[in-house]
């Protein structure tokens, strides 16, 4: 790749003073010898200021802990927090039909669905922040409040997972995690709105 | 995993390290100081992404209830940032999903969606320029912009919240940024005229 399309590249991490050593050298270098990339250096330094000088929307931390708060005792009881669970209340008939419905060829579906949304290169690159090269531990799952027993057997079950244990009062369950397309099994299973959190834990490779 | 360089120039989060271990034992006063320090950054970072407060109020609040009853996952191989900006960032593009699944399922026209663009933003010329660019961008593009430009992080560790290779990074950047020069002009313009009232 040539200094010129390599700093074109990295520019933006320049500017936010995040690249080091031979990578902000090989920038600065370059930003000397080039009108072009100095121009386009110009132009998103200017981007980068309107876009961190923005004002925030006022904000009321303390309410929104406040509302919280009642939330943080009822893990495993019916009243739940906004998000999640209000959403799925409201969505009768998409997620809980994919849910409801067994097997992989509604998860299927549901992932075609997805697709627009998706880059091809996030999925089949995936790579979890925890897991990037998690080889045979387990994985966490914490289930939504909502989710009946029927519901968590049948996801544990579609996805061919098998519990370590028994799944919590406050819905946290530890699966076996191993054999082929893990990855875009935790794509998938992520995408579930019955689980709130899929993370791999245990033998994590350095 | 092996510290990077960048990893290094960033203060160390013992601190908050500490803090979640604390609330893995359920306790509440680190929960609060973790959602105190989080609160903002989580709230402009995920209305950036899903455009409508009122959406990310609520996502910002499911995500604090997920690191509540989930901070037994974080597995401590990378920064307890990295982590949260994770379950935030794949938190809203769930929400996001299910907005467009939801939509498709009912027969609502998506743009009616779009077109509800709520007061959450209280735009001055300026920053509707700025909203106008962002708008064209997808959800992760403008994901890769705020963490770099906002919250300062590098591309590597972008990656991680992401979930993604370091070079998806850069290739979102490198489009994101193609979208929104076709609305520097009007910044550069801004930028000049307050650079000269300042002086
Ligand atoms: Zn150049």
């Amino acid at each position: 790749m040539s200094h010129h399309q390599w700093t074109q590249e990295h520019l933006a991490w320049y500017i936010n003073d995040t690249l080091v050593g031979e990578e902000h050298a090989r920038v600065h270098q370059h930003l000397n010898e080039c009108v072009l990339c100095r121009q386009e250096y110009a132009q998103l330094k200017c981007l980068s200021q309107h876009v961190s000088l923005e004002a925030a929307r006022p904000l009321n931390s303390a309410a929104a802990f406040a509302e919280l708060q009642p939330h943080l005792d009822q893990s495993s009881s019916a009243g739940t927090v906004s998000g999640f669970f209000s959403t799925f209340r409201q969505t009768p008939v998409t997620m809980r039909y994919v849910m409801a419905a067994q097997g992989a060829a509604l998860i299927l579906l549901a992932s075609v669905l997805f697709l627009p949304d998706f880059d091809s290169n996030a999925v089949s690159g995936y790579t979890t922040l925890s897991s990037a090269s998690s080889n045979h531990g387990d994985l966490r799952l914490v289930f939504d409040t909502q989710a009946t027993q029927e519901q968590r057997e049948l996801l544990l079950q579609s996805y061919g997972l098998e519990l370590v244990g028994t799944v919590s009062s406050r819905g946290i369950a530890t699966v076996k995690w191993s054999g082929k397309k893990r990855q875009e099994k935790l794509e998938s299973l992520r995408a579930q709105s019955a689980i709130v959190l899929a993370e791999p834990v245990g033998d994590v490779a350095e | 995993m092996e510290l990077t360089d960048r990893d290094r120039r960033r203060p160390p989060d013992e601190h908050e390290r500490r803090l979640l271990d604390r609330v893995v034992e359920r306790d509440r006063l680190a929960f609060e100081q973790l959602f105190y320090a989080y609160h903002p950054r989580l709230q402009r970072f995920v209305t950036r992404m899903v455009k409508h407060a009122w959406l990310a109020d609520e996502i910002v609040n499911d995500v604090m209830l997920a690191i509540w009853k989930g901070a037994k996952s974080f597995a401590g191989n990378s920064r307890v940032s990295t982590w949260i900006f994770g379950i935030a960032y794949r938190v809203s593009l769930k929400r996001l999903r299910r907005r467009r699944l939801r939509a498709i399922f009912v027969h609502n026209d998506i743009a009616i969606e779009q077109a509800s663009h709520d007061g959450g933003y209280d735009l001055d010329e300026q920053r509707e320029w700025l909203q106008r660019g962002f708008d064209q961008l997808s959800a992760r593009q403008r994901a890769v912009v705020e963490l770099s430009y906002y919250s300062g992080y590098g591309y590597a560790e972008i990656g991680k919240i992401l979930g993604c290779p370091e070079n998806t990074v850069k290739t979102r950047m490198f489009h994101a940024r193609r979208i929104l020069k076709r609305v520097l002009p009007t910044l550069e313009h801004e930028t000049i005229q307050r650079g000269r009232q300042t002086k």
